[in-house]
């Protein structure tokens, strides 16, 4: 029998095609050198791939791009082939990633000189945490060493604390949006309050601590109205998704270690404190009683004067008194002369041979007028 | 058991104010009593809930 082929349209074809891609081929990994790249329209994404031999177009959007891209970078794509009816074959961007610490060591310092430009790191914009916190939101992946260390080192150091933990995958294709959606939680659709949100993670190569780079992440946290605490990987790298912390911690143990103060610190100071009262108490109480004596001393100096005063006010006035006193006058050699008891003060009272009786001080004497 | 709603921070900065009020020395004698047992009392709270409480880790999903 001969074999007739059908004729089918041109758009058919198309059809045909990328059913033939769908069901045979799935979803490839590729890794290649990025080349031509280019945004059109703020929203299409259009660049090939390269290695030695070979060269592919590949097609997707800016959402797709979670750090700057620039060609010559190592990059590993999650695609899918796909005709366009207009526009001809290229393979269709699920997901983008870095390879190897160069491109990923270059892309970091593009987009922290973007996001320095926006004043994103600025040391000014960090915020102080509540030391010790009461609540804290914990997003981490549980399995890990990082979050096994933190919590060895909090339950160390310090108790009473509420920690909510968001389980995460730190890297990989997941570990951006589950972070990103973590954050975005706590801060959101919890109706609890946290006092900061600490985001750990161990040491590991460059690309799986890459996620630590991208914008969207460093971005969330930036804006977190919740602070941050982040320590991520070792020492040695700083992440950018660190710069934009409130706090930054060399490692999940030192977090930890900032986060919270020993509690046999805070024991030995309430000690002190304990020690401190007592005396202070008791020093207020001796000099309350040393202002008690003063006081006492005052007044019985004041009611000593006082009585001094009276006493000599007294004093003076019996003196005058002393000095009306007819007694007084007579002690002084005077006398009170007197006829028919009447006390005579002029001569002209009296007449010659007139019977006269003379007061004296003591004694008393009659005598005679004999003459004025 | 501990008050696992006792607020650490606050706590401290009370203590802390008794404590700057007390060495001031000048409250009056009445004052000073009342803020030794309101210390004291501070104290013992806070020891209690450093000695005697948990951390609790609660997972979110």
């Amino acid at each position: 029998m001969d074999f007739t082929p059908q004729t089918i349209n041109v758009s058919e074809l198309v059809n045909l095609i990328n059913q033939t891609f769908d069901y045979n081929f799935g979803k490839v990994l590729v890794e290649g050198e990025l080349a031509n790249f280019r945004i059109s329209k703020n929203q299409w994404v259009y660049f090939d791939l390269k290695d030695e031999n070979s060269t592919v177009k590949f097609f997707g959007t800016v959402r797709q791009i979670h750090f700057p891209m620039e060609d010559g970078m190592l990059i590993r794509i999650f695609s899918y082939p796909h005709l366009h009816n207009n526009y001809g074959m290229s393979m269709q961007v699920e997901a983008i990633e870095l390879v190897g610490e160069g491109s990923i060591k270059r892309a970091a310092l593009l987009l922290k000189q973007k996001l320095d430009k926006e004043g994103l790191f600025l040391a000014e914009k960090k915020r102080k945490i509540p030391y010790p916190p009461k609540k804290i939101g914990l997003i981490t992946s549980m399995q890990s060493a990082a979050y096994q260390d933190f919590v060895k080192i909090l339950n160390h150091r310090y108790k009473g604390l509420d920690i909510d933990v968001i389980d995460v995958q730190v890297q990989g294709y997941l570990a951006v949006s589950q972070i990103v959606n973590a954050i975005n939680k706590f801060n959101n659709d919890l109706k609890e309050k946290y006092d900061c949100l600490v985001i750990i993670r161990g040491g590991g190569s460059p690309e799986d601590l890459a996620a630590f780079n991208e914008e969207v992440i460093v971005r969330s946290i930036a804006t977190s109205r919740t602070p941050t605490v982040l320590a991520i990987g070792h020492e040695i790298d700083v992440s950018l998704a660190e710069l934009a912390a409130d706090i930054h911690a060399s490692t999940p143990s030192n977090a930890a270690e900032l986060l919270v103060p020993e509690s046999s610190v805070l024991l030995g100071n309430l000690n002190t404190a304990r020690t401190q009262m007592n005396h202070y108490l008791e020093s207020s109480l001796v000099a309350y009683k040393n202002k008690l004596k003063d006081n006492k001393l005052q007044l019985s100096e004041y009611l000593m004067d006082s009585l001094n005063e009276m006493k000599s006010h007294l004093d003076n006035r019996r003196e005058i008194l002393s000095a009306y006193n007819p007694e007084s006058i007579l002690s002084r050699g005077f006398a009170i002369l007197s006829h028919n008891n009447k006390i005579i003060k002029d001569s002209k009272d009296l007449n010659i041979k007139d019977e006269i009786s003379i007061k004296l001080y003591k004694g008393k004497i009659l005598a005679e007028v004999k003459g004025k | 058991m501990s008050d696992k709603n006792l607020d650490y921070k606050k706590l401290s900065a009370e203590l802390d104010e008794i404590l700057d009020k007390l060495r001031s020395g000048e409250v009056e004698i009445n004052e000073s009593i009342t803020l030794f047992e309101k210390g004291n009392k501070i104290i013992s709270d806070l020891e209690k809930y450093l000695k005697e409480s948990e951390n609790r880790f609660k997972k979110i999903s």
